[in-house]
This record gives C-alpha cells, sequence and structure tokens, in this order.
C-alpha cells in the first residue's frame, strides 16, 4: 500500500510537469534579455526606456491564463495588491499597460508598434521574436 | 352754441363729470392701447426670442457635446488597436455602444493614417465615408449634404505624438430636428443663409434676416432668429409664429381693453347724465316752485328741499326772502289801499271843491277838508294881509286875469301843527292849489259871466237903439217911394235907402238873436210839429226865387205825413229858409233838391244844390259867426256871416243840427238838418 501510494504520487508529479506552460516575454525590438525584476519594472511602469526605446508593455486580459501566469510568476502579486498600485499609480500620473484581447492582437501590435513588450505562451512566439525572459508555471 | 351749452348748470356738470371720468380711463386705454401694446408685443417677441435662443443653446450645446465626445473618443487608449486593425472589434463595440447610447441618425468611422476604413458603426451603414479626409486637414467640420462631419485626428496613447488614425462622425442634422418645431401654427427651422440649405421644416413666407435685429413681424407670422455659433457657424435658428397664436393674447387684452373701455364709457356717460341729472333735480324742483309762486302770486307757499345742505340752505334763505316778500306786499297792499282811500278822498275833496260857485264856499270847504285830512284844528284862513294873528303861515295869490298878474288872495295859518312827512306837504300843497284853481275858476266864471251879460245887455241896448231909428226911416221910406211927386232918379235913390235900411234892420236882429241866445235869453217853445208841413209851406215861399233864376226846385217827402218831431216851429223855419235862401243865393245853374228822410230814430232834411260849392278848408269856418267864403258869388251877394252860425246857434236851442257838407268847389253843396223824431210818430211812408 505504501508503495502504491509513492507510486501514484509520483505519477502526479510527473504529470504535473509534463503539463507544465511556458511562457515569454517577448518584443520585436532589438533588447537584451530582462531579469524578472526588470520585467517587472517595464509592466509596473517603473522602466520606460530600455537601450533608447521606448518601452510600451502590453497585457492580456485579465481573465487570460498567459496573464494570470505572469502576474503571480513574474510580476509576484496578486490581483488586489496590483489594483492598489495602479490606484496609487494612477494619482500619480502613470496608467496600466496597454491591454489587447487576443493573442493575435497582441502579436500585431508587438509587430506594428516598435517598442512593444509583451508577453505570450511559448507556442505563440514566432521565429522573429526576440525572446526577453521566460518562465513556466 | 356751446356758450349756449355752457349756459346750463346741467351741461356744465354733465361734460365736467364726463371729463373727469373719461380723462382717466382715455389715459389709461390710451397706455393700453398704444404703449402697453407695444410693450406686450416687445415682450412676446423677446419671449420668442429666449425661447429660440434657449434652443439655440441647446442645439450648440449638443453639437459641442458631440465635438468633445468624438475628441474623448480619439484620446481613449482603444483607439490604439488602430494599429492593429481593430483585430479585438474593440473599437467597433465601443463606438456601436457610444452610437447606440447616443440614440441618433450618426455613423463613425475609423481611419487609419492610410486611410484605410479601421472601424465603423453602426455596422449596417455604409463602409464607405463619401468624403476626402483631406478636407479636414483645414476645418475639424464639414456640413455636406444634410450631415455634419466632425473629424479628430487619433493619437497612440502612449505616444500622443504620433498620430495612428482619424476619426469622422457623421452626424444627420435632421436629428436637431427634435429641437424643432413644426406645428399648425409654430414652426422652427434651422436655415443656412449663403447656401439655403434647411433643417426642418421651412416656412416659405419670405423672410429677411439682418444682423442688426433678431425679429420682424409681418402679415402673418411673427418671426424670430438667431445666428449660431460654432459647428453651426453661418446658420441661423428661425422661429416662426403664426401672427394670430403669437398675439393672440395680445388681442385678447386689446379687445377685452376696449369692450372694458366702451363699458366704462357707457357707465361713465349714464353716471354722469343720471348724477347731473340728480345734482340738477332739486334746482329744476325749485324752479318750478318759482315759477308756481310767480305765476300764482302765492307767496304764503313755502319750499322744502333736504337733498343737499347747500339748496336746503338755498330753500330755507328762499322761504325766508318769501316770508319777507310776502310782508312787504301786505304791508305794501295796506298802504296802497291807505293811498287809494287817500286819493278817493282827495278826488272827493277836489270834485267838492270844483262844484263850489263861491269863493267863500270855495275856501271854507277846502279849509275844512285839509284840516280833516291833516287831522288839526288849528288850521284857518284870513283874508286880510296885515292880520296880526301868529303862527306858521302860508299866503295864496290868485291870477288876476284883468291885470294878468297875481294878487294876495289870503293867508293860510298852521297854528302849531307840524307837517310829519312829506307827503303830507306835497298833499297840502296839492290841495291849497287846488283851491286856488278853483278860486280863480270861479272869480273868472263870475268875471266872464258879467262881461257877457254886459255885451249882451250892451248889443240888446244897442240893437233896441237901432231898430228904433231905423224902423222911423223905413217907414220914411216907404211913405216916399209911394209919393208921386218923386222924379225916378229919387224914387231910386229913396229905394236904396229902403232896400240898406232892411238889410240893416236885418242884421241887427240877426245880432240881436245871436245876443240872445248867448245871453241865454232866446224863449224857444217846443211843440210837436208836423215836418212835412212846416218844409213844404218854406219852400212854397222861396221856390218862386229859384225859379227866377231859371233854377230846378223840386221837393221830396220820404217820411209819412204824421211824422212829428218837437221844435219850434218858427226857429226851425228860419233855419230852413236861412239854408234855401244860401242854397238859391250860390246856385247860378242847376237845381234846388230838398229831402226829407229818416234815419234811425232822427230825420234828416237835405237842402242839395248844384252851386258853388265850399272847400274843405273853409267848410271848417263856415259855422263861426261873421265868416263868409271868398268867392266871386259872395262878392255878389251881400251877407253879415252870421246866418249859418246863426242857424246853428238856434238848432242847438230847438233840437236840430245843422250840418253843411261839400265835396268841394264847384261840387254843390248839401246842408242837413238833423232833428230827433218823437217815438210815437216815426211810421215811415
Amino acid at each position: 500500500m505504501k508503495q502504491l501510494g509513492m507510486v501514484l504520487l509520483a505519477l502526479v508529479i510527473s504529470a504535473s510537469h509534463l503539463s507544465a506552460q511556458e511562457y515569454a516575454v517577448v518584443s520585436f525590438s532589438p533588447l537584451p534579455s530582462l531579469k524578472r525584476f526588470q520585467v517587472k519594472a517595464i509592466f509596473l511602469k517603473k522602466m520606460t526606456y530600455l537601450d533608447g526605446v521606448h518601452l510600451i508593455a502590453v497585457n492580456l486580459p485579465p481573465d487570460h491564463n498567459a496573464r494570470k501566469s505572469f502576474e503571480k510568476s513574474c510580476l509576484q502579486m496578486g490581483r488586489s495588491r496590483l489594483r492598489e498600485y495602479w490606484t496609487k499609480a494612477h494619482y500619480l500620473g502613470h496608467r496600466p499597460p496597454l491591454r489587447k484581447d487576443s493573442l493575435e492582437s497582441v502579436q500585431r501590435f508587438l509587430n506594428t508598434v516598435e517598442g512593444t513588450v509583451s508577453y505570450l505562451p511559448i507556442e505563440e512566439v514566432a521565429q522573429s521574436m526576440n525572446i526577453l525572459y521566460r518562465w513556466s508555471d | 352754441m356751446f356758450s349756449n351749452v355752457f349756459k346750463s348748470l346741467k351741461s356744465r356738470l354733465l361734460v365736467t363729470l364726463i371729463g373727469v371720468g373719461l380723462l382717466p380711463l382715455l389715459i389709461l386705454l390710451s397706455y393700453s392701447l398704444f404703449l402697453s401694446q407695444k410693450k406686450m408685443t416687445h415682450q412676446i417677441v423677446q419671449e420668442e426670442y429666449e425661447r429660440s435662443h434657449v434652443i439655440v443653446r441647446l442645439i450648440e450645446s449638443d453639437l459641442y457635446a458631440l465635438e468633445r465626445e468624438v475628441a474623448f473618443l480619439a484620446k481613449l487608449d482603444v483607439m490604439d488597436d488602430i494599429l492593429v486593425e481593430d483585430l479585438d472589434q474593440r473599437i467597433v463595440r465601443l463606438l456601436q455602444q457610444k452610437v447606440y447610447d447616443t440614440n441618433a441618425s450618426m455613423n463613425y468611422y475609423l481611419y487609419s493614417t492610410k486611410e484605410k476604413l479601421i472601424a465603423h458603426a453602426p455596422r449596417n451603414s455604409d463602409h464607405a465615408l463619401d468624403l476626402d479626409l483631406k478636407i479636414f486637414e483645414t476645418k475639424p467640420y464639414v456640413i455636406k449634404n444634410g450631415k455634419l462631419y466632425m473629424a479628430t485626428k487619433v493619437s497612440a496613447s502612449f505616444d500622443r505624438s504620433r498620430d495612428i488614425g482619424t476619426l469622422v462622425l457623421e452626424y444627420d442634422l435632421r436629428n436637431l430636428e427634435r429641437y424643432l418645431v413644426k406645428s399648425e401654427h409654430v414652426h422652427s427651422y434651422l436655415l443656412h443663409v449663403s447656401s439655403d440649405e434647411t433643417v426642418g421644416h421651412k416656412v416659405q413666407a419670405p423672410l429677411t434676416l439682418s444682423e442688426e435685429k433678431h425679429s420682424d413681424i409681418d402679415a402673418n407670422y411673427v418671426s424670430v432668429y438667431e445666428k449660431m455659433s460654432g459647428v453651426l457657424e453661418g446658420w441661423y435658428l428661425v422661429y416662426r409664429v403664426d401672427k394670430g397664436v403669437a398675439l393672440g393674447t395680445l388681442y385678447d387684452y386689446v379687445w377685452f381693453i376696449l369692450m372694458a373701455a366702451m363699458s366704462m364709457i357707457i357707465a361713465v356717460l349714464v353716471l354722469s347724465h343720471y348724477f347731473s341729472k340728480m345734482i340738477v333735480a332739486p334746482i329744476a324742483r325749485f324752479t318750478e316752485v318759482i315759477q308756481e309762486i310767480s305765476s300764482r302770486q302765492n307767496y304764503a307757499r313755502r319750499v322744502s328741499f333736504d337733498a343737499y345742505e347747500e339748496v336746503e340752505q338755498l330753500s330755507t334763505a328762499f322761504n325766508t326772502m318769501l316770508e319777507t316778500t310776502e310782508c312787504a306786499l301786505h304791508a305794501l297792499s295796506l298802504e296802497n289801499q291807505e293811498r287809494l282811500k287817500r286819493l278817493t278822498q282827495l278826488i272827493e275833496i277836489f270834485n267838492s271843491i270844483s262844484t263850489t260857485e263861491t269863493v267863500n264856499v270855495c275856501t271854507t270847504l277846502a279849509i275844512q277838508e285839509i284840516s280833516n285830512i291833516l287831522v288839526t284844528t288849528e288850521l284857518s284862513f284870513s283874508q286880510e294881509e296885515n292880520s296880526t294873528q301868529e303862527g306858521v303861515y302860508k299866503d295864496l295869490y290868485v291870477m288876476d286875469f284883468e291885470q294878468e298878474k297875481r294878487i294876495f288872495f289870503g293867508r293860510l295859518y298852521f297854528g302849531n301843527h307840524q307837517f310829519t312827512h312829506a307827503y303830507e306837504q306835497d298833499l297840502f300843497d296839492a290841495m291849497t292849489n287846488m283851491m286856488i284853481l278853483q278860486v280863480e275858476r270861479i272869480l273868472l266864471k263870475e268875471r266872464t259871466h258879467t262881461m257877457s251879460e254886459a255885451k249882451s245887455s250892451f248889443i240888446s241896448s244897442m240893437s233896441h237903439e237901432l231898430r228904433t231909428p231905423l224902423n222911423a226911416i223905413m217907414s220914411a221910406t216907404q211913405y216916399m217911394l209911394v209919393y208921386e211927386t218923386l222924379s225916378e232918379d229919387q224914387v231910386d235913390t229913396v229905394a236904396n235907402i229902403a232896400s240898406s235900411a232892411e238889410y240893416l234892420l236885418e242884421m241887427i236882429n240877426n245880432i240881436l238873436d245871436v245876443a240872445k241866445i248867448e245871453a241865454g235869453k232866446m224863449e224857444v217853445s217846443l211843440e210837436p210839429c208836423r215836418l212835412r208841413s212846416l218844409i213844404t209851406s218854406s219852400c212854397t215861399m222861396l221856390e218862386l226865387l229859384a225859379q227866377e233864376k231859371g233854377l230846378a226846385f223840386s221837393l221830396q217827402f220820404d217820411v209819412a205825413e204824421v211824422l212829428q218831431v218837437e221844435t219850434d216851429a218858427r226857429y226851425f223855419q228860419q233855419i230852413l229858409v236861412n239854408l234855401l235862401s244860401n242854397a238859391i243865393k250860390f246856385t247860378e245853374a242847376g237845381y234846388i233838391k230838398v229831402a226829407l228822410y229818416q234815419e234811425a230814430d232822427q230825420v234828416v232834411v237835405s237842402i242839395k244844390d248844384s252851386g258853388v260849392g265850399i272847400s274843405p278848408s273853409d267848410l271848417k269856418n263856415l259855422f263861426q259867426a261873421f265868416v263868409q267864403v271868398d268867392n266871386l258869388m259872395q262878392k255878389k251877394h251881400k251877407g253879415s256871416g252870421l246866418g249859418l252860425s246863426l242857424s246853428r246857434k238856434i238848432g242847438k236851442e230847438i233840437g236840430a243840427n245843422v250840418v253843411l257838407e261839400s265835396k268841394g268847389l264847384g261840387e254843390g253843396t248839401e246842408a242837413k238838418i238833423y232833428i230827433t223824431v218823437l217815438s210815437d210818430s216815426s211810421q215811415i211812408s
């Protein structure tokens, strides 16, 4: 029984490893790889320029898995904390990043507007995109 | 005419009351009809203007809001989706929602900078915008074909300096019709002057818009208009209302004012007439009473009016005057009676005095009457000029007609009597004058009587003294005429003497008769006589003389034979012979007609001739003694001029009236003797 329990646990763990989604912070602009805190600074609009490029952060909708993962892994801030942050930032003249409702839109925006930085599931990242940061669930 | 009208108190009151009543009314009416009407019209226009102004502001506000809305939309972050060609349809949804929220006929078009249509709403609208976007480079909005186009550049939210597209709003101007009115009487519309483009129902009646004013009133409409600004620059909001509706209240007001004014004018006229009549009524009644008092002489009547205090005072004063008048009239009546009584007394006294025949009786009676009237016993009369009697006196003088001057007649003593009134003195003077006049009359009468008697006595004596030698002369001449020894010349001379003596004797007899008559010594014997026989005998006597002169002599009686008159036959015949002699004497040719006829109770003996006639001037003097008419016949026939005078005087004594009539010289003469017929013998044949 004990052995059976251990097998099941191993299966579950291995299954979860097998289903983990990977995401990447991407841009078409020639930007260097970023650290998580740099990504966080960009999306909290604490950093707007990098290597002379005006950075434009683009979010996905709040209920999108990529966004949830991004907030959890990269920003490491819960939804209420983020709301509190942007409320304060709003009064300082800062606005949250742009939002696009679909991955296609994000991709089109990344392709259209120079300096755009967004995140995509790794499988949506095009070859020409510059991956600045990667993470997974 | 007006002066006569204003003489009447009633007319004056009426005019005054009407004036006082109508003047404020006319002022009010003038104010209401002119000034008030102007103000109300202005106010109505102003209200319409305010109303249109509100609409203008609403439209401008609405369009401004649209403009702001477009600008707002252009600045939204979602507009960044232009860059991704709105893959998520977020812009479309947003625009659709806006169109839906606006609930108006409008379209949004969103173009990229490459003029690619990124999004449009609503979905069912035409996709293409029939407009070149370059037009918006010079001005942000365009109006074309009844549509307003507003365009706004869209910039990226992350880089406002970066244009990413153009948002165009196509707004149908008919949406603005919700602010406009289209009814039977009220029309409002938007009008673009230069293009004559309109929104809303345009009234076809001509209207000239002016920059200086904002209203116009023509025959049919009250129009107000206001130039718009902003998006609709160059447009006007025109608000036109049927004049009857817009000014309906004013017309009602004017009608009401006119009706009220007419009613008030009628009321003023009626009340003025009533009050003027009411005020004047007591005076009219007062006048009637006065006229009644005047016409009936009823001064005992009293008036009583309690209409007004003034009229009451007037009636009281008038009653007082009536009482005074009545007392005065009563006193006047008494005094009049007294004066009448006194006048009667005076007349009686004057009659008494005037009938006195002697001076003594006259003076005694006068003194007595004067004493009675003056109620005094101290009056006395003395004919002694040097009397020693004391007291007040008055000397009386009478006229001496012989010496033609006034001589002392007597002195009237008053004793201690004092005249209390002036009229008493006048009365006394009148009575003494009357007494003096009567005394003078008596004295004159006595003197005249004495002189007449003396004259008659003288004439009688003279006649008698003349007749005695004249008879002797006549006897002697008669004797000598029959004496045969006288020659023919001597006979003629004696005959002349006899003839002259006869003529002289006739004249003396006539003078004697006149003297007798004047002295009242003529003795007549009046007794019934038959006229026809008297006339026949006289005519028979003188008919021969007429025949000798070749005159036709006729005698006609139109009365009965038995007709009698009371007269003296001898004297009657004398008159008749005298008149017949005159007729024959003064008629050279023609006729002598004697007629007897009756006129009423008188019988007339007419002796008519065709002789020389008498002029009217001579006719008046013929009956005076010793008067003869101076004519050719008179020169041929001698006469004393006493015949006619004597005939008339004798006629008066015997009850006959002698009258001579002639139509003038050469027209003959008619002598008539009128004598009263005895009543029991007036039988006309």
